[in-house]
């Protein structure tokens, strides 16, 4: 063996490209991972990855202590094994408050950074571009979803208490699933299309829970004072999409009122809050100076 | 430049880059092109060698190539040793770098830059230009700069169009537009013992029958072409008989500036 055989080319140079060219696809997939790091503060500095961190950490500290509370003192605590995390109220408020420092720092600190301006100038369009985003913090949010609810119908099924037979379990984790993709991408169309009116991303997030306050404090007051009813409730897009979430696991209401709905309004609600933030997040990216 | 990266329509007429139609085919073409932004924000947190990576992936290139080619392609503009660097970190000479390593990192057919070289030094914004022509020349890549500074589009660009308020004023190649010779300048160098001796000079000049114009007291005389076959003997013959010492001589060409002040009146 010569030694020219080992030889390796280790600096090729500037050259020109001649392979084939990945396409928008290709763009979307990249611009959603590197939105994820930057989201979890991957490749930053500490303090970027402390809030993600904290937030994913605590809620994951809750369920395993919970399923370690289980495991160890019998059945008698099994009532910690919801099927959804929303069902529960601090992880449903957790999840808001993970929407709301997501969202903006998937889409706020391009438009600060001149990035979007960058993107626009690549094969992604202003509804691709979207749509990276999307599947990036929806991505995000399905961590604190969907990863407890697994952990919960595991346990379950391992203490015996979950579905009985394979295509039961197979059901309930079909719906499970649906359940916390449909929720996950509703939060972020919500958060994303509160947080898209400004370049600040404090304002942002700011503003993103202002909009959960701002329409589920009313509707809340409303339901009580008056005498309009209980689809009153459904003005709260937060509660609303819980709710449906609910039905589609066929788990107890999030609350008593709301189980005096029925599940097509309740859908219908869920449908149309998601609408709304679609369409003020697009209408508003339309109308956005990409260079 | 937006028209011609097909992110906005255009109000009248039609444009056509690369053969494609922006607006219609707005994707494809942006594949082969590539930008740099006027603005000198960029991520800051952001190792330089990760941003290029990642916007040369988005242009389409596959991951492992992508991140071969941004390292190449930072050492091509100098940045070898500083790649790890935050963009933060760096200094605007250097972000223009980074700026310029990003749009010609996918290899693009053709780049767009906007003010390349704004904020940046004299001695740095010589570089950055030396870099632009060298890109362009031995990669075959063809940038379209855009700049208010005529001098800078003078000393790199081949063509050249004047935008004034969106309207065009003159288009064309720039040899052609500034090559075109308008006279010949003579400098003369002033003698103590000879005052007379550019006064001696224009008058001969003159009744030669060549049409010189001179400002006051001025030791530059302008002299009109076309009066004469052989103006630079006539000259030299009329310098060596008033006994004047000659500075300089040459053919008077069209600055950028007198080509748009002149389209403009």
């Amino acid at each position: 063996m010569s030694a020219t055989d080992n030889a390796r080319i280790l600096d090729r140079g500037y050259r020109q490209f001649d392979g084939e060219r990945l396409g928008t696809r290709s763009a979307i997939r990249s611009t959603a991972w590197q939105t994820t790091r930057s989201i979890f503060g991957l490749g930053r500095k500490a303090r970027h990855k402390f809030f993600p961190m904290a937030i994913l950490g605590i809620t994951y500290l809750i369920v395993i202590i919970q399923l370690a509370a289980v495991f160890l003192f019998g059945n008698e605590t099994a009532g910690f094994l919801t099927t959804n995390s929303w069902e529960q109220v601090a992880p449903g408020i957790v999840m808001i408050l993970f929407a709301a420092l997501v969202a903006p720092d998937a889409i706020v600190r391009d438009q600060k950074n001149g990035m979007f301006s960058l993107y626009m100038s690549t094969p992604l369009t202003k509804p691709t571009y979207l749509a990276a985003k999307s599947f990036s913090v929806a991505g995000s949010i399905l961590l604190i979803t969907f990863g407890p609810a697994l952990l919960y119908l595991l346990g379950k099924t391992i203490k015996g208490l979950g579905p009985n037979g394979v295509a039961q379990w197979f059901e309930t984790f079909g719906r499970l699933t649906a359940a916390c993709v449909l929720v996950s991408l509703f939060l972020c169309a919500f958060s994303l299309a509160f947080s898209c009116f400004t370049n600040r991303r404090a304002i942002a997030s700011i503003v993103v829970l202002l909009a959960y306050i701002g329409t589920s404090v009313p509707s809340a007051i409303l339901y009580e004072e008056t005498n309009i009813g209980e689809k009153i409730l459904l003005v709260n897009p937060i509660e609303t999409a819980y709710e449906f979430g609910a039905r589609l696991c066929n788990s107890p209401s999030i609350a008593d009122n709301y189980g005096e709905i029925t599940t097509t309004f309740i859908t219908l609600g869920f449908i149309g809050w998601l609408l709304i933030s679609c369409l003020i997040l697009l209408v508003t990216y339309q109308k956005r100076e990409a260079i | 430049m937006s028209i011609a990266l097909g992110l906005r329509k255009p109000t009248q007429g039609a444009i056509r880059v690369l053969t494609l139609e922006p607006i219609k085919d707005g994707a494809k073409l942006r594949s082969l092109v590539s930008y740099g932004p006027e603005r000198n924000i960029l991520p800051d947190e952001m190792p330089a060698v990760d941003f290029v990576k990642h916007l040369a992936e988005v242009r389409g290139i596959p991951r492992k190539e992508a991140k071969t080619r941004a390292s190449d392609v930072l050492w091509l503009v100098g940045l070898g040793e500083e790649r790890f660097r935050p963009i933060g970190t760096m200094s605007t000479g250097q972000r223009q770098r980074v700026k310029l390593a990003q749009a010609i990192a996918a290899d693009p057919q053709l780049v767009f830059l906007d003010e390349p070289t704004d904020g940046l030094d004299p001695l740095a914004r010589d570089e950055v230009l030396t870099l632009i022509r060298q890109v362009s020349e031995e990669y075959g890549i063809h940038i379209m700069i855009s700049s208010h500074l005529l001098e800078e589009v003078e000393q790199i660009c081949d063509n050249i169009v004047v935008l004034n308020a969106g309207k065009l004023v003159v288009a064309g190649q720039l040899n052609q537009l500034t090559g075109q010779s308008t006279g010949i300048e003579v400098e003369l160098v002033p003698i103590d013992d000879q005052p007379t001796a550019i006064d001696a000079v224009e008058r001969s000049l003159r009744q030669a029958g060549l049409t010189v114009t001179r400002e006051a007291d001025s030791t530059v005389l302008r002299i009109q072409d076309g009066t004469s076959e052989t103006p630079a003997d006539l000259i030299r013959d009329a310098v060596a008989e008033a006994g004047a010492r000659l500075h300089r001589i040459q053919h008077r060409r069209r600055s950028l500036e007198d080509i748009i002040l002149d389209t403009s009146s």
